[in-house]
C-alpha cells in the first residue's frame, strides 16, 4: 500500500492480515472452558499467556477493571480520575480539560472511511480520533483485544466457532443516536462489499458468508445476527483468534448508515461519523487541514481531555521538525524522520522533545527464491551472514536497529528462539563455495526512493562486494516498486532482491505470519512456501492460548530463520516527535497516538 | 536565443553590436571577448577536476565508522576529509570530483547527440519540405510542448538507471529546440542561389544538404550548445535529485543534493557545495556562449548581457 501523491508513506499497513480462511484447519485443542465471560476474566485468559518480563505488566491489567484502585492511582498529580477501565497505554487519568493539539502531516489522509483509510494520516485519525477500536480494543502496552464496545469478552461456542458478544449500553454516534448491533452488521456488509473497494476485507474472511460477499454473490453477511439491539452473533467458518484483532482494528468499528446515506461514500471518507473521542469538524482538502473537536457523549466519561485537534498535512520532514522546534506544532505524525534520528538524538533540545516507544515493525530484503542463484538456501543464509546489521544501525540509529530475525524484535510475550544472524563473512563465503559459487554472483537489488532504503541499499551493496556478489541498485518509486511486486506475486517480472518492511497492527507473530510467510499470503511477494511453516500456521490460528500458540510461532520463527527467504536486516523503533506542551504522551505501534488521554 | 535571433540579414551587425560594445571591440581586435575567456577558464578548472578525480580519493568508500561521529552524523571540514564526509561516511570531495565527472560527461554527449538529432530534423524538414516537412515540424511542435520533467518520468520508468538512460531522457526532450533553429536557417538558405545551383548542377538532395546547407549552420550551432550543455547539467542533476537519473551510489551532483537535502540542519555543507559547483559549471557554459555570440556579428545584437 502506498500513497498515490509525492510523499511515500513511512509506515505500510498491511494490507491483509490473513490467509483465507478456507485454508485453516479447525484443530482439537480448542478449550473453550477458557473463555471467561466477563472483562476481568477475560483479562486474566490473556495475561495467562505471561511470558517472560510481560507477565509483570499482562497480570496488571486484570486488576484494570472498572471501579478497581489501580485506575484512580493510576493519576498523578490529582487530576481528572476516570472511574473507569479504559483499554490502551495507561495512566487515562490526571489530565486537566482544554486546549488544543496540532499535529503535523506529510501525507494527506487517503480517506477517513475506517474501512477504506489506511495510510499514516489515515490511519491515525481514524484508530484515535474518530474512532477507538471497535467490539474490542487493544490493552496497555502491548496487551491483546480487551473489550471496548462490547461489554465484555465473548461468550465462545464448544466448537469454538461462535462467538457471542453483549454490547455495551450507552455508545453514542458523533449524530446522538445510540450503537445497537445492527450498526456492526451494516458496517462489516458495507465494508466486505466489493463496491467499497476496502483494503481490510482479508481481516473478516473467517466469518461464515463473508466469501460471498466480498466475491459480490451475496450483499448479507450471513455469519452474523443480530438477535436484539445489544447482542451481536458470530459464526466463523473455523476457530480463529486472529478475528478478535480483526474487531479491535478501526475497519470492524460501527459506522451509522443514515450518515453514509446522507453524505455518502466519498464525502464520508472525509467527514466521518463514529462513536470515537473527537468529532470531525472540518475537512479542507485545498488548505490541507482537518480539525477534530471533543465528543461529549464519549463512551468513556471524563475523556477526552483536549478541547480540539487539528491536522496539517503536506508539509516536508525537515520543515515538521523546525516546526516543533519553534512550537508551531505540537506532534509529528510521522514521528521523526530517520535522516533526522541522529542528529535529534545528538542534540539536547531536540532530544527533549523526543519520546521512544516500541515499534512492532521490521525491514528486510525480499530474496526472490524462484530463480538460482537464490533458489539456494546456502546462498540466502550467505547473504544474512555477509551483511553487517551493526555498520546499518550506524545510519539509522534511533528509528531502526539491528536484527537478523523473522518477525520484529519485540512482540507482546513472544519471546525470540531463533538465534539471529550475526556478521561472519567467512561463513558466509564458505557457505557460498558450498552452493556453487565461490566466486560469488551478481545481482540487481531494487529499492523505493522514501528512506531509509537508498541508503541501506548502499551500505549493503558494499557489504556484499566484500563476499563476491556485485548488486546493483535500481531505485524506483514507492509505488513502481508496488508493482513489481504484485508482477512477482503472480510469478512473473524480474525481481532479484527488493527492500521492504511491515508494521503489525495485531501484537501476535500471526500478524507477519499470516501475511507474510504462508502459501499464497497477500504479501507473500517472493512466493515462499513451506508446508510445514503453513501446517504449523493454521494450527496456530486456532488456539486460543497465547502460550500454547507462541510455542507455535517460535517454531515457525526457527522455520523461516533456516529457509532465510529474506536478508534479515533491522527491527523498527519509534522515536516520536512531542512538543513540549503535550502531557501524557501515549503510543501504541499498531493503534498510533491516544488522544483520548493526552493533555496540555 | 530566437528564431528571429537566429536570422538576422546577412552580413550586417545587429543594432545592438554597433558602436564599443565589447563584442564588436572583440571582433576589431581578433580578440577573445571577456566573458569567453573566464568561461573557458572556469570549465577548465572544472574539466581538470573531473580527468583528475581519481586523485581526491574513492567516491564509494564508506567508512561508517571512522567516517561518522560517535553518534552517526557527517564529519565536518578536516584535513582528513577537505570537504568533510557524506552520512554514509564517504568523503565529500571525492564525490564531488566525481559529481562534476559525470555531469560533464552528460552534458558533452547528450549536447551532441539533442544537437545532431535536432540539426538532422531541421535540415530535412526545411530542405525536402512538403509532407516530410509537415511532420518533422509538428512533431518538433508536440517536443517544445512537453512538460519536461513529467516527461522525462515517464521515460525513465522505461528504462533501467544509469548514464545511458539520463542521455537518452536529455536527447529525447532537448532535440527539438535546435531543430527549430535549424530549421529556420535552413529556410532562410534554401533559395540562395548557392543552394540552388548545386541542384542546378544535378546534385542530389542530400548531397546539397550536406555540402552546401549543413556547413551553414555550425556558428549558430556552437553558439548554441553551451546554452544547450548548461541546460543538460541542471536537468540531469534535476532527474538524480528526484531518483530518475543516475542511480545511487554512483557520484552525481543531483544525487549529492538529494542526500544533503536532508541533512541541511546539521551539514549543510552537503547541499551547498554541490549546489555551488552545478551553479558554477552552467555559468561557465552560459559565459562561453555568451562569448561566442559576442564573436558572432549575426548573433551579438541579442545578450543577456545587455549591451
Amino acid at each position: 500500500m502506498s500513497t498515490s501523491d509525492g510523499f511515500p508513506p513511512r509506515r505500510r499497513l498491511p494490507p491483509d492480515p490473513a490467509t483465507p480462511s478456507g485454508q485453516i484447519t479447525p484443530p482439537g485443542q480448542v478449550t473453550p472452558s477458557g473463555w471467561a465471560t466477563d472483562r476481568r476474566g477475560f483479562l486474566r485468559l490473556t495475561g495467562a499467556a505471561g511470558l517472560a518480563g510481560a507477565a509483570g505488566a499482562l497480570a496488571a491489567c486484570s486488576s484494570g477493571s472498572p471501579g478497581s484502585p489501580a485506575a484512580s492511582q493510576a493519576a498523578p498529580g490529582g487530576g481528572t480520575t476516570v472511574h473507569e477501565y479504559v483499554p490502551g497505554p495507561q495512566p487515562v487519568s490526571g489530565g486537566r480539560r482544554g486546549g488544543t493539539v496540532a499535529v503535523v502531516w506529510s501525507d494527506p489522509p487517503n480517506s477517513l472511511d475506517p474501512a477504506v483509510g489506511y495510510n499514516l494520516t489515515a490511519w491515525d485519525a481514524i484508530t484515535q480520533l474518530v474512532y477507538f477500536g471497535g467490539l474490542m480494543a487493544y490493552d496497555k502496552q502491548v496487551g491483546g483485544p480487551v473489550p471496548n464496545i462490547a461489554a465484555a469478552a465473548p461468550a465462545l461456542s464448544t466448537d469454538g466457532k461462535t462467538l457471542t458478544f453483549k454490547l455495551r449500553p450507552g455508545v453514542k454516534f458523533h449524530n446522538g443516536r445510540a450503537v445497537v448491533a445492527g450498526d456492526f452488521i451494516y458496517s462489516w456488509e458495507r465494508m466486505l462489499n466489493p463496491t467499497l473497494a476496502s483494503w481490510a476485507t482479508s481481516y473478516l474472511t473467517s466469518i461464515v458468508g463473508a466469501n460471498a460477499v466480498i466475491n459480490g454473490k451475496a450483499k448479507h453477511l450471513e455469519g452474523v445476527e443480530a438477535p436484539d439491539d445489544h447482542t451481536l452473533v458470530v459464526h466463523l467458518t473455523a476457530p480463529d483468534f486472529t478475528i478478535l484483532n480483526a474487531f479491535a482494528l478501526p475497519m470492524t468499528a460501527p459506522v451509522p448508515k443514515e450518515e453514509v446515506e446522507r453524505l455518502g461514500n466519498t464525502k464520508f471518507g472525509q467527514t466521518p461519523v463514529g462513536p470515537g473521542p473527537f468529532r470531525i469538524v472540518s475537512y479542507d482538502s485545498a488548505a490541507q487541514t482537518a480539525r477534530f473537536e471533543r465528543f461529549g457523549d464519549y463512551m468513556y466519561p471524563g475523556l477526552p481531555y483536549l478541547d480540539a485537534v487539528t491536522y496539517r498535512w503536506g508539509v516536508d520532514p525537515s520543515v515538521q521538525l523546525l516546526q516543533l522546534q519553534n512550537g508551531a506544532v505540537d506532534l509529528l505524525g510521522p514521528g521523526i524522520p530517520s535522516s533526522q534520528a541522529a542528529h535529534v538524538l545528538a542534540t539536547p533540545a531536540l532530544r527533549a522533545l523526543t519520546k521512544e516507544r516500541p515499534s512492532p515493525g521490521n525491514l528486510w530484503l525480499t530474496i526472490y527464491l524462484d530463480k538460482p542463484p537464490f533458489n539456494k538456501q546456502q546462498v540466502r543464509q550467505a547473504l544474512n551472514l555477509a551483511v553487517n546489521r551493526a555498520a546499518i544501525g550506524r545510519v539509522t540509529y534511533g528509528t531502526y536497529t539491528p536484527w537478523g530475525a523473522p518477525f520484529p524484535q519485540q512482540i507482546a510475550n513472544f519471546k525470540p528462539v531463533f538465534t539471529p544472524y550475526s556478521y561472519n563473512p567467512a561463513k558466509a563465503k564458505q557457505l557460498l563455495a558450498q552452493a556453487g559459487y565461490p566466486n560469488g554472483f551478481s545481482a540487481v537489488l531494487t529499492i523505493g526512493s522514501e528512506e531509509p532504503y537508498p541508503e541501506i541499499a548502499q551500505i549493503v551493496q558494499s557489504q556484499l562486494a566484500a563476499v563476491g556478489v556485485h548488486l546493483s541498485l535500481n531505485q524506483v518509486s514507492g509505488n513502481a516498486l508496488l508493482s513489481l511486486e504484485a508482477a512477482a506475486q503472480n510469478g512473473g517480472g524480474h525481481l532479484q532482491l527488493d527492500g521492504d518492511d511491515w508494521y503489525q497492527v495485531q501484537p501476535t507473530p500471526a500478524d507477519e505470519v499470516n501475511a507474510l510467510y504462508t502459501t499464497g499470503a497477500s504479501s507473500n511477494y517472493n512466493r515462499y512456501s513451506n508446508p510445514q511453516v503453513d501446517t504449523l500456521a493454521a494450527q496456530a490460528r486456532a488456539t486460543f492460548s497465547e502460550t500454547a500458540r507462541n510455542k507455535l510461532y517460535a517454531r515457525i520463527q526457527q522455520l523461516i530463520g533456516e529457509d532465510a527467504p529474506f536478508v534479515f536486516l533491522l527491527s523498527a523503533l519509534w522515536l516520536a516527535g512531542v512538543g513540549k506542551r503535550i502531557h501524557n504522551y501515549q503510543y501504541r505501534g499498531e493503534t498510533y497516538s491516544y488522544y483520548d488521554r493526552m493533555w496540555v | 536565443m530566437t528564431a528571429e535571433a537566429a536570422s538576422p540579414a546577412p552580413g550586417t551587425a545587429g543594432p545592438g553590436a554597433a558602436g564599443a560594445t565589447a563584442g564588436a571591440r572583440a571582433r576589431r581586435t581578433g580578440r577573445w571577448p571577456p566573458t569567453l575567456i573566464a568561461g573557458s577558464a572556469l570549465l577548465l578548472f572544472f574539466v581538470m577536476i573531473a580527468i583528475a578525480a581519481p586523485l581526491f580519493g574513492n567516491p564509494l568508500h564508506q567508512d561508517l565508522l571512522g567516517g561518522l561521529t560517535r553518534t552517526g552524523l557527517p564529519l565536518g571540514i578536516s584535513r582528513a576529509h577537505p570537504l568533510g564526509t557524506d552520512t554514509l561516511g564517504r568523503s565529500e570531495l571525492a564525490r564531488l570530483a566525481y559529481g562534476i565527472r559525470t555531469s560533464l560527461i552528460v552534458a558533452i554527449i547528450a549536447n551532441i547527440t539533442s544537437i545532431t538529432v535536432g540539426a538532422t530534423v531541421g535540415l530535412l524538414a526545411g530542405f525536402f519540405g512538403g509532407p516530410l516537412e509537415t511532420i518533422l515540424m509538428r512533431l518538433t511542435d508536440v517536443g517544445l510542448a512537453l512538460p519536461y520533467t513529467l516527461a522525462a518520468l515517464v521515460i525513465a520508468g522505461l528504462m533501467t538507471a544509469g548514464l545511458t538512460r539520463v542521455i537518452v531522457i536529455i536527447t529525447a526532450l532537448f532535440w527539438a529546440y535546435p531543430a527549430r533553429l535549424v530549421y529556420g536557417e535552413v529556410l532562410r538558405l534554401r533559395h540562395r542561389g548557392f543552394v540552388e545551383s548545386g541542384e542546378a548542377m544535378g546534385a542530389s538532395g542530400i548531397t546539397v544538404v550536406r555540402r552546401h546547407l549543413a556547413p551553414h549552420m555550425f556558428p549558430l550551432l556552437v553558439t548554441y550548445s553551451p546554452l544547450n550543455a548548461a541546460s543538460a547539467v541542471v536537468f540531469e542533476a534535476t532527474l538524480s535529485y528526484l531518483g530518475a537519473g543516475i542511480n545511487p551510489p554512483t557520484a552525481s551532483l543531483g544525487n549529492m543534493i538529494s542526500d544533503g537535502q536532508d541533512a541541511l540542519s546539521y551539514a549543510p555543507h552537503l547541499l551547498l557545495v554541490p549546489a555551488a559547483a552545478i551553479l558554477l559549471i552552467t555559468m561557465s557554459f552560459l559565459l562561453i556562449g555568451e562569448g561566442l555570440k559576442a564573436r558572432n556579428p549575426d548573433l551579438a545584437r541579442v545578450s543577456w548581457l545587455g549591451r
